[in-house]
Parts: C-alpha cells; sequence; structure tokens
C-alpha cells in the first residue's frame, strides 16, 4: 500500500499533466464504481461489460469497488459509470472533470445528489423506477375491470405520486391518495385509500414500502380483496399480484448504449427511466383474488408493443 | 489518493436515503399459501365466509351468535353464557358433531359433555379477520372431530390492526362489555394484544349471571425471508352463576371457570408455493363447582312423593339404610384437563396441476375429574392423525379433490375418513360440485368413561349413579353425498350458492337409562345413563344463500335452509327445523352511517334434552344504526344495536325467553 506522501506525488503529478493540456491517455476508458461487490453489481457490470463488447469494442472497462478507486484514475477516464446510490453519492462530492453515468438508483436518490456547477461536464442517470405511463399502461392492461387506483405518498414521493394520480385520471381511472409521513400513518391511510376494492400501486418510497411495511400494505389490501402492484420482483413473490421491474442486466445493456454514444462524442442523454423491462406475476394471490391474468411475458409482450405505439 | 480513505458516504442518510435496495433486496413472503384463503369455487365442499365487515354490521357480542348467519346451523342460547351451535340438528344441549378453530387451534374440550365451549375463546368479535365455515363434514382436513361442520376463525394480524383500539358496550339486561387492544410492530416482529371484561345478567327466569375476563396475544416474527415465527397465548376467566332456584340438587350457585393456551408455530418457505409448518400447543382448563346439599333426606322425600310413595313410609325406609335429617351430598362437577398437540404441515406442488397438503400429529389429553370419572379419576385420552389432501387440476376446467384423514388413538383404534371432490368450471362465473365423504368420529371420554355417582357424604352409602361407563360404545360414522352449484356474477356482484346433500348417519352416540350394577339406595330405581351405538339418522336438505354485494358495506343477502331427518328415534328426527329463513342485509345511506337489519324465522325443533320440548318457530329482527366519526387519525364509531326487536322469543326449551335488549357500543381507533 503505497505511502501517503507517495500518493500525493502522484495526485500532483497527474493534476500537472491535466493542468498542461496534454491528454494522459489516448483509447477510451471507462471506468466503472460499484458500490458493493456481487448481486445485482456484479450482474450490471457484466451486462455492461457485454454491451460495450459489441457497440464500442475499443473501449477499456476498468471496474472498481468506490472505495478502492482513485481520483486519479477516474479523471483519465472518458466517461464513468456509477453502479449504485452509494457510489454516485461518492462521486458527486468530487470534481472529477469527466462525464458521468449514475445507474441502478431510485429517481429520488438522483435527485438528492449535490448538483454540479454549470460549465461541468454532463451528468446522467438510468433510474430503477419505471415511468408512470408505463405503470398506468401495464395496470389497464392487465386489470381493465378495476376502475379505481389506490395511491400512498410519503415524505420522498409526493411528486411522483400526484404525477401517477395525474396521469391515471387522463386514463379513466378513479384515484384516492393517502399521504403518510411515518409508519404510524400507514394503517389510517390504508384504511382510506381501500375503502372500496381497488388497485394499489406500490410506489418506492422507504416509509410506505420497506421490508417491514410491507407486510401492513399486503395484508391490509388482500383483506380488502384489492390487489397490489409491485416494483420489484421480490414484491410479487412476497405477495404482489403483478410486478413491473428492470433487472440489473436490462439496465447494464441500456448503459452500455449510452456509454458507446458518449464516447463516440455525442452528448450525454438527459436523466431516464429505464427502457428495459420485465413483468411479473403471481398466480396464488390471483387464484385467491379470482382474478384472471395472461402470463408475465404475454403482458410484458403486450406492454411494450403499447409503448412502442404510443407517440 | 484512495476514496475510500477520503471520503465516507454522506452521514445519517441511511434510513431516510432510497436506495437501489427497496427494489433490488428481500421481501418476507407475506401472502404464503397458508394466509391466502382458497377461491369458493375450488373448494372441495361449501363455504360460507364472513368478513369484518359482515361481523361488525351484525352487531354481535359474541362469535357463536354469528352462526346465525350460515345456512344449515341452528343456534340456541341454554343461558346466559352457553350458546349452543350445530349444524344439521342431532344436538342435545352440548353440541359435540363440530369443530371450532382458531388460527389452526381446536377449541375443543374433550372431556365434558359440550364439545365447543364458546365461553372459553380468549378472542374478541373484532379480533377477527375472517370466519370461514365449511358446511358438511371435513375430518379429511381436520380431524374427526370436524364429524358435521367447522368453523375456522382467522384472527388479525397485527400489522392490519390500528395501534390502538378501545370498545364500550352497555346496555340492557345489564350488558357491561369493555374490551382493549393495541397493536404494535418492532422491525420484523409485530405484536397484537387484545383484553376485554364482558358482564351480563343472562336470560330472564334464569340464574346465570356471567363475567368473563380475557386476554390474547398475537406475536408474529419474521425471522428471516422465508422463515416465520407465530407465538400464540390467551387465558379468559368466566365467573358464572348456575343452577335453578327451587332445585335443591341443582340450586343456584357460582363457579368459576379457567382457561389458558399457549401456542407456538415456526414457518418455512423454502419455494414459492411450498410451506412447512410445525405447530405445538399446549392448553389446560380448570373448571370449579361444588356445593353440598345438604337436606338430602327431605329431597329424597320429595322425590319418593312423585313416585306415590307417602313421605313417612320414605323416611322409614331412609333412616334405616343410614341416611337422616343430619345427612348430605357433596356435590363436584369441578374438572381439569390438560391438552398437548404437535403437529407438522407440509404444503407443495408436485407437479404444475396438483397441489398437496399433507401433515402428521399427535394429541395428548390428560382429564381429571373426581366428579364425572368416578372410577377412574383421571382419563388419558390420546391419538395421532396422518391426513392429506390433494388438489389435481386433470383438465381445464376440471378440479379433482381427494383427501384422508388416518386417525389412531384411544377406544376405537384406527378410523379413516375419506373424501372425494370434483369441481367442473360451466364457465369463469359458474361452478358444480359434487363430493362424497366417510367420516368416523371417536367417542369422547366422556361418552365411554363418565361415572357419575352420588354418595352420601358422612357415611358413604351410595345413594344414585347417574352416567355409568360404556366400554363397547363405537364411533359414529356419517357419510355425505351432496351436490352444489356455485355462481359468482363480478359485474353484478352476485353470488348464489346452492347445494343439496344426504347425509347418512350411523351408530350415533346417544344415551338412554340402562340396569347398572352401582348399589342404589332405592332399589328399584337401579338405572344409569349409557352411552350406546343404536340410534340412527337420514339428514336430507338443501341450502341456498343468495347475496347481492355492490360495495364493501352495502349487500343483500337471502338465505333458505331445508332440512328433512329420518330416525326412528323422535327427538333426533325434530332436532332440526324443517325450514329457515334469514335476510341479511347492510347498507350505508350516507358516507358516515350504516344500517344493519338482519331478519330470521326459524321453524321448530326440539334440542333432544330427554325430554319431549319441543320449541316453537320464531322470528328474530335484529337492527343496527351506527354513524362514524373521523377524528385525525383517529376513528370512532358510535352504534345502536337492538336484539330480538320483534319481540321475546325462545330457541332452546318453550320456559326460556329471550326478551329485547338493546345497547350502545362506542368503538375508537387510533
Amino acid at each position: 500500500m503505497p505511502s501517503r506522501p507517495r500518493r500525493l506525488l502522484l495526485l500532483g503529478i497527474t493534476l500537472l499533466m491535466l493542468q498542461s493540456g496534454v491528454p494522459a491517455h489516448a483509447a477510451e476508458r471507462v471506468a466503472v464504481l460499484t458500490s458493493a461487490q456481487g448481486g445485482a453489481y456484479a450482474e450490471t457490470v457484466s451486462a455492461l461489460r457485454e454491451g460495450l463488447r459489441s457497440s464500442a469494442p475499443a473501449a477499456e472497462l476498468t471496474v472498481h469497488n468506490w472505495e478502492d478507486a482513485s481520483v486519479a484514475e477516474l479523471a483519465q477516464s472518458d466517461i464513468v459509470v456509477t453502479v449504485g446510490t452509494q457510489a454516485a453519492q461518492v462521486l458527486s462530492q468530487l470534481e472529477v472533470a469527466v462525464p458521468v453515468l449514475h445507474v441502478l438508483l431510485p429517481q429520488a436518490a438522483y435527485e438528492k445528489l449535490p448538483r454540479h456547477r454549470t460549465g461541468d461536464p454532463a451528468t446522467s442517470a438510468i433510474f430503477l423506477d419505471q415511468p408512470p405511463e408505463r405503470q398506468i399502461t401495464l395496470l389497464r392492461l392487465a386489470l381493465p375491470d378495476w376502475p379505481r387506483l389506490a395511491l400512498l405518498s410519503g415524505p420522498n414521493s409526493h411528486e411522483l405520486v400526484a404525477r401517477l394520480g395525474e396521469i391515471a385520471r387522463d386514463r379513466g381511472l378513479q384515484v384516492q391518495i393517502a399521504a403518510v409521513e411515518d409508519d404510524r400513518q400507514l394503517y389510517p391511510a390504508l384504511q382510506r385509500v381501500l375503502a372500496e376494492p381497488s388497485v394499489l400501486l406500490a410506489t418506492p418510497d422507504t416509509v410506505v414500502s420497506n421490508s417491514y411495511t410491507v407486510q401492513n400494505v399486503l395484508l391490509t389490501a388482500y383483506r380488502q380483496r384489492s390487489p397490489v402492484i409491485g416494483f420489484s420482483a421480490a414484491y410479487v413473490r412476497a405477495g404482489a399480484l403483478l410486478g413491473l421491474y428492470s433487472t440489473p442486466a436490462q439496465i447494464g445493456s441500456q448503459a452500455a448504449q449510452i456509454v458507446a454514444r458518449t464516447l463516440r462524442g455525442e452528448h450525454l442523454p438527459a436523466p431516464a427511466h429505464p427502457t428495459g423491462f420485465e413483468v411479473a406475476i403471481n398466480p396464488t394471490v390471483a387464484r385467491s383474488l379470482g382474478i384472471w391474468l395472461r402470463s408475465g411475458a404475454e403482458l410484458a409482450v403486450e406492454l411494450r408493443r403499447r409503448e412502442g405505439a404510443r407517440p | 489518493m484512495l476514496l475510500g480513505l477520503a471520503l465516507s458516504p454522506p452521514a445519517g442518510a441511511e434510513h431516510d436515503m432510497a436506495s437501489e435496495q427497496d427494489f433490488l433486496g428481500e421481501l418476507p413472503i407475506v401472502l404464503s399459501a397458508s394466509r391466502l384463503a382458497q377461491p369458493l369455487r375450488e373448494a372441495p365442499g361449501a363455504v360460507t365466509v364472513i368478513d369484518r365487515d359482515m361481523i361488525r354490521a351484525s352487531g354481535a357480542r359474541s362469535i357463536a351468535e354469528l352462526m346465525r348467519w350460515v345456512p344449515g346451523f341452528q343456534v340456541g342460547q341454554r343461558s346466559g353464557y352457553l350458546p349452543l351451535t350445530t349444524y344439521h340438528g342431532l344436538s342435545d344441549d352440548s353440541p359435540r358433531r363440530m369443530l371450532v378453530r382458531v388460527d389452526g387451534r381446536s377449541v375443543y374440550s374433550p372431556y365434558f359433555i359440550s364439545g365447543v365451549e364458546w365461553h372459553k375463546l380468549t378472542i374478541d368479535v373484532d379480533d377477527i379477520e375472517r370466519i370461514e365455515v365449511f358446511r358438511g363434514s371435513n375430518a379429511a382436513a381436520f380431524g374427526s372431530q370436524a364429524f358435521m361442520g367447522v368453523v375456522n376463525i382467522v384472527t388479525r394480524s397485527a400489522a392490519d390492526s390500528p395501534r390502538i383500539s378501545l370498545k364500550i358496550e352497555q346496555g340492557e339486561n345489564g350488558i357491561r362489555d369493555r374490551s382493549a387492544s393495541l397493536a404494535r410492530s418492532f422491525g420484523a416482529a409485530a405484536l397484537r394484544i387484545s383484553v376485554g371484561h364482558e358482564h351480563d345478567e343472562g336470560l330472564a327466569g334464569l340464574a346465570d349471571t356471567s363475567t368473563r375476563r380475557r386476554a390474547d396475544l398475537r406475536y408474529d416474527w419474521q425471522l428471516a425471508p422465508a422463515h416465520r415465527l407465530e407465538i400464540r397465548a390467551g387465558t379468559v376467566e368466566l365467573d358464572a352463576q348456575l343452577g335453578m332456584s327451587g332445585e335443591a340438587a341443582d340450586p343456584v350457585r357460582n363457579s368459576a371457570s379457567h382457561a389458558g393456551f399457549g401456542q407456538v408455530r415456526w414457518q418455512w418457505q423454502p419455494a414459492p408455493e411450498e410451506e412447512i409448518g410445525v405447530t405445538y400447543l399446549h392448553q389446560s382448563e380448570r373448571f370449579r363447582d361444588r356445593f353440598t346439599l345438604d337436606a338430602i333426606e327431605d329431597e329424597l322425600i320429595r322425590r319418593a312423593a312423585g313416585d306415590g310413595i307417602p313421605p313417612a313410609l320414605a323416611r322409614l325406609f331412609l333412616n334405616l339404610n343410614g341416611i337422616d335429617s343430619g345427612s348430605f351430598v357433596n356435590f363436584d362437577y369441578g374438572n381439569r384437563v390438560v391438552r398437548d398437540d404437535l403437529e407438522l404441515e407440509h404444503t407443495l406442488l408436485p407437479s404444475r396441476d396438483t397441489r398437496l397438503v399433507w401433515g402428521l400429529g399427535h394429541r395428548q389429553d390428560r382429564l381429571y375429574s373426581a366428579g364425572y370419572f368416578y372410577s377412574d379419576g383421571k382419563v388419558g385420552y390420546d391419538s395421532t392423525r396422518l391426513f392429506g389432501n390433494l388438489e389435481w387440476h386433470p383438465a381445464a376446467k376440471w378440479l379433482v379433490n381427494g383427501g384422508v384423514m388416518i386417525e389412531s388413538g384411544d377406544y376405537v383404534g384406527t378410523l379413516t375418513s375419506p373424501r372425494l371432490a370434483a369441481n367442473y368450471h360451466l364457465s369463469d362465473a359458474q361452478t358444480l360440485r359434487a363430493a362424497v365423504s366417510r367420516t368416523q368420529r371417536r367417542p369422547l371420554p366422556f361418552e365411554r368413561r363418565v361415572d357419575l355417582r352420588f354418595y352420601e357424604g358422612r357415611a358413604n352409602i351410595p345413594i344414585l349413579q347417574a352416567f355409568q361407563p360404556s366400554d363397547d360404545v363405537e364411533a359414529e360414522e356419517i357419510r355425505t353425498r351432496e351436490l352444489s352449484y356455485l355462481v359468482e356474477l363480478r359485474s353484478l356482484r352476485t353470488t348464489l350458492d346452492a347445494r343439496i346433500f344426504d347425509e347418512d348417519v350411523r351408530k350415533l352416540i346417544t344415551f338412554r337409562d340402562e340396569d347398572t350394577s352401582f348399589d342404589c339406595l332405592i332399589p328399584g330405581d337401579c338405572e344409569a345413563r349409557k352411552a350406546n351405538n343404536d340410534a340412527a339418522a337420514r339428514i336430507r336438505g338443501a341450502e341456498f344463500a343468495l347475496t347481492w354485494r355492490p360495495a364493501r358495506t352495502t349487500w343483500i343477502g337471502v338465505n333458505y335452509t331445508r332440512l328433512d331427518i329420518d330416525s326412528d328415534q323422535d327427538n333426533l328426527a325434530h332436532s332440526a327445523p324443517t325450514h329457515a329463513w334469514s335476510l341479511l342485509s347492510a347498507w350505508s345511506p350516507m358516507p358516515e352511517w350504516q344500517l344493519g337489519l338482519a331478519w330470521h324465522h326459524v321453524g321448530n325443533m326440539r334440542w333432544s334434552t330427554g325430554s319431549d320440548k319441543t320449541v316453537g318457530d320464531y322470528q328474530r329482527v335484529d337492527v343496527r344504526v351506527a354513524r362514524r366519526f373521523d377524528l385525525g387519525d383517529a376513528r370512532a364509531e358510535l352504534a345502536l344495536v337492538m336484539r330480538a326487536l320483534g319481540g321475546s322469543y325462545s330457541d332452546f326449551v318453550p320456559t326460556v325467553e329471550r326478551e329485547p335488549t338493546a345497547s350502545l357500543v362506542l368503538r375508537l381507533e387510533l
């Protein structure tokens, strides 16, 4: 492990080189910063690698855990991709003058990142959250006979829920929204919002949808004969009737496309929702509620078709 | 410089900050196989579901009262705190051919004549999530005591309860109920505690004032995404009056009963539709009813006079046999029961088209009653059971259910109760169902070993034996055939459930006076009741339930039951009404108001209490008017409940009348 004076020297030389305008390296360097090893992070990275192999074969990909990376190396890359909230938060505190793409993080987390000063290279992101239009389209597609939508908004999701409600009303649904500030308000909020059997669209808010409160939501909704649409495969296993989510692999592939275009000289696109997604269903819950559904795969195909057709 | 040394993640943000863990992390399996109710169209028999809204709208103070809402059930009130519920008749004052379960625990006392002891439940009506009533024999899934019907009560989980809830009911007839419940979540665990105190003065003309104190606890702990631990415990105390004024051998007195239980269940979901559960239950009960009859000489003389023997002669006879004015008899109807039960249950999908639930269990009951089991004092009653039910979809519209219960235990060895049902879905909305089953019910310790005797207390002179044991009483048997038609019209919010059935009950256990070897005091009067299998009955009839429920709190339902019982025993033949109607309705005319109305018309019937006391047909009207108040996060509801608005009626014996009573109920939830 290099000693402190040596590292400072390395930093000093690197900065000098940057200041002198001599590019550190001519090849295409992609630095990836992950929040943790293994699991979803590794899946995202390998999908990114796969994607780049075909669309930008000259790119060199270096992957680091956020603790093990060096500022020098990041500064020398052509683009930095962060995987996960932790890596994104850490990187955004640095002044690294290269384009940054944050992936595998919620929209709420992205919006809380410190904003860069103007003049710095662009930052973009691929959120984990599904676009609200897609969620409502799935609801109408899978449950056409259900006219009521119930929504719970937590302290971090008021705008998102308001937007969902707006889109739903435009599509002819009756919408009930209840605000929850802490988990003690969850029970009365659920009673209000599920007064009649409705579809409850779960919103990714840490107060409303953490691994503890998911019990409250699913049990109460089930008792009210109300199906829940969740935002992860785990939520469907837990008891949501339907789930709409993007896999780490799909996000990695989308990141690869963006990285390839950036390496060719294009600007980073605006932060966006994921384009690829999957739909899962819980057949046991469907049976118990007496709801007939097509398979997750069929629903996903139909949903993609409708998205393609919509301007 | 390494980032790890230079920087740390923003402080204090872990809990509030949204992260990808919300999307990618593991979640516990909440709606597991055992938590999900089977859809009606796939049930192997007829099921009536009573949900929380219906329980609230009924104004019922006790769970037994709700059985009125289920086609095929007869409900009577023996005394203020002893409701009698039976399915398809055949019952005396202690119905024992039905099973009641709370969260999988069977509430069934195996010793005394009365099988289901409703007053020993530790839960309140407000603690109930839903009640599923399986109309018809269901031993294949629940054991031999589910001879004619099963009432399955599922309690509310803490996650679906308000943090604090209070209920106060005050009304005529000394009605004074108080109950409170608390629900809290502690991370992965959730706790719900419910306590209550109930009091009323019972029925007019009876000495049956009672006070009940109960406490119930439910603790659910999600150990890991696929492992859950559930702990249930409860205790109930009942102080109740007994006896009839003027009856020396059954004087007005106080009794005390106490029941408590603890149950632990571990559930594991190794795969999405697979679940393994192990449950251990320990239950203990105590009943105290003791008194001394001092004037035994006078009582015996009075009885002799009723038989035509002059008092002087009777007194002479008694004195010669050692009974004089100083003689007394100690009565002790007390008892103590301890039950231990261990069960393993496994739900799995052996293939895409099949679902199997199977299990193994062992139960040990220990009964202590010097009064009822004179010769034994202590009685053991053990049984081991193996059960299984396979659901199979042989083709798109067909569902076949095959189940069996094999139970080996005391008195009659191994009993087998198989069942086969086939459901055919004519369409999404219509299902035809046919089922055949055979159930054998093991005799209870009371039926087999009862030995109730009375001795004079000073010199231990035998007086008489009221009940004698019956070593050769065998299992009862019921063979059922049924056909039913279920229509669920979702768009019209209407459900129709029609069922016709033919139940052949053989070797019915009834008691009759028979000679006994006991050395009775009064010669020629030496008989004691003894159980025998000589009775039989054939029950045929139909049940209809039509419900329109356009909104959660608005419905109209009509139930009709037709029962024809053929039996060589007159009492059994008249043990259920030929016709019974119910109209159940609820309506929210304005957002904050709710009205509930239930009208029942029950034909005449007889609870076979050994005498020919037919209870005439009656009508009963219950009305409930409720107003809800939203006070910020708290919700309150004030309701006026009027029971038997149509006037007094009798539903057990003609001499005991049930009068109209009204009460006010205040509920508060935070």
